[in-house]
């Protein structure tokens, strides 16, 4: 099976929707005293914990856009898409989090509208939410772009990890090739946290796998006056 | 009923889980308990009744919880009634030595205009305790419910406790606000970077039905909806407890102070919407009864980011 080239889009970092601003919580839980050694471990802690709740949201939305099914399948599902929404919002508590996942969403449905305005998709997921979560944003666009439902749930699981790995470069003296080891080494948590997205149902059966840690980390990230990222 | 505990942790006689139940309603004008069942673990012990509030003690029968325990309760608080629930002492889940789990579930609804305030003893998981603990909270319309949780993995003289699941689930209106589900059942979890991240207690005060302008003591943060969120992850449950302590004194007298329920004569309260800026924000509602507290508020729209 080839790569459709929308998925290799979306899990690039040149893609202009503001990833760049984002630490996926590293530079909070660097500053609380985190030892760089133990990246990896909070790497494979996020995707098993926000990780899955949010790929699952991906999932969900990727479902409801219509999946890449051809002309005559399912369809668009604004009720699906908005309770998809709703779900992800409920399992995300800390409100700075929530914000800067809109903001990256909000650069997300910006590409699509420019690319596709008229498409049934993206109209619904404009009409959520000036600013949908980015999980739910990212499931759309991938799902217009063409990627299947897996790809999609492994670009947003990939993301996660290396949205760390490279927050590192700039937070630690860390040697990029280390970093770049961290992400392939992420590969088999990957897998697993993906199928376990990818078997959700519905939005009642999103996960909701807590990180208390790491969202009182986003709450003190919002007071510090001198940081690299917003969150 | 008694039941002796055998050396492997069984209980000796297998009970069927009853669970405990109370229901507080207004009938007829006046407040009334109208099911205090304990169930096969807890008793429940009203404290009394003035106005339209009322206070419930839940009281263990016995040592908890051990394999094979499933511990139910389920508690409503009807239209228009404030109600408090106390717990004299925590509960201790005991090592289930591989012999089964045990369990732990509260279902808690609040009707329109109603109020419930919990803040629940400690909940102490010893090492070895393979147990799951689900609270679920519906709120109606104008309710709410402000309830704490501490979460303590292992005994005092214990480095770790579980494996444990623990989940919330708060709903108002059928929709949901706050949904989690703490997975510490891998061995060495609670070392995780990012989840407890070598902690031993986890303090929560949850707002369900009502949100804050703004989240201003440490470890707040608003929810989506109508809801917040306090909380704390210490070493010792005192020091999470303490952490979170001012929150839920800043938005009990905001948001489920007594006062307005206790005199029917007297009208709404006006003791809470001066405390720090704590304007109380609701989403508009069907069918709303007149309660003592929603009256002369701004409504607002709170499901939004």
């Amino acid at each position: 099976m080839t790569t459709r080239l929308g998925t290799l889009l979306l899990a690039d970092a040149r893609l202009p929707v503001g990833g760049h601003t984002y630490s996926a919580g590293l530079e909070p839980a660097l500053a609380d005293g985190l030892a760089v050694e133990r990246i990896p471990d909070y790497i494979a802690a996020r995707l098993r914990t926000v990780g899955l709740t949010e790929t699952a949201a991906s999932v969900l939305a990727h479902r409801a856009a219509g999946g890449t099914s051809a002309p005559g399948g399912p369809g668009v599902d604004p009720e699906a898409l908005a309770d998809g929404h709703e779900a992800l919002l409920a399992r995300s508590p800390s409100a700075p989090l929530r914000d800067i996942s809109g903001l990256l969403g909000r650069g997300l449905v910006r590409l699509a509208s420019h690319l596709w305005p008229e498409h049934p998709a993206v109209e619904a997921l404009r009409n959520l939410d000036r600013s949908p979560q980015r999980p739910v944003a990212l499931g759309v666009v991938a799902a217009v772009m063409g990627s299947s439902e897996d790809e999609t749930a492994r670009v947003a699981l990939y993301d996660d990890a290396q949205t760390v790995a490279s927050a590192a470069l700039k937070l630690a003296p860390v040697d990029p090739v280390d970093a770049a080891g961290w992400v392939l080494g992420s590969e088999a948590v990957i897998a697993e946290v993906a199928a376990e997205a990818l078997a959700v149902r519905g939005a009642d059966d999103m996960p909701a796998r807590t990180a208390p840690q790491i969202e009182g980390w986003s709450l003190e990230q919002q007071n510090r006056t001198r940081r690299i990222f917003v969150a | 009923m008694r039941t002796t505990v055998t050396s492997t942790g069984e209980r000796s006689s297998i009970n069927e889980s009853i669970p405990a139940r109370i229901t507080v309603e207004r009938v007829g004008g006046r407040v009334r308990l109208t099911d205090l069942s304990g169930g096969t673990y807890l008793r429940a012990q009203p404290l009394g009744v003035r106005g339209d509030t009322a206070r419930v003690a839940l009281v263990g029968t016995y040592a908890l919880l051990l394999t094979g325990d499933h511990l139910r309760m389920e508690i409503t608080v009807g239209r228009g009634v404030w109600l408090e629930l106390v717990e004299p002492s925590g509960v201790v889940a005991y090592d289930t030595r591989g012999a089964g789990p045990a369990s732990w579930r509260a279902d808690l609804r609040v009707g329109d205009g109603g109020c419930l305030v919990w803040r629940s003893a400690p909940f102490v998981v010893s090492a070895g305790a393979d147990v799951t603990r689900r609270t679920r909270v519906d709120v109606a319309g104008s309710g709410r419910a402000l309830v704490h949780e501490t979460l303590v993995l292992g005994r005092s003289y214990e480095a770790a406790g579980g494996p444990l699941r623990s989940s919330v689930e708060g709903r108002v209106d059928g929709r949901p606000v706050l949904v989690e589900d703490l997975d510490l059942r891998g061995p060495g979890s609670a070392e995780v970077p990012g989840v407890m991240g070598g902690h031993r207690v986890l303090a929560s005060t949850f707002l369900l039905g009502a949100r804050p302008e703004r989240a201003s003591g440490p470890g707040e943060t608003l929810l989506h909806g109508p809801g917040a969120l306090a909380r704390a992850l210490a070493g010792q449950a005192h020091e999470a407890e303490s952490a979170v302590a001012g929150t839920w004194e800043n938005w009990k007298a905001a948001f489920a102070d007594p006062s307005g329920y206790e005199g029917r004569a007297g009208g709404p309260s006006a003791t809470s919407d001066r405390r720090q800026g704590a304007k109380p924000v609701r989403h508009s509602s069907r069918n709303r009864v007149s309660s003592p507290v929603a009256n002369s508020r701004t409504v607002v729209n709170p499901w939004s980011r």
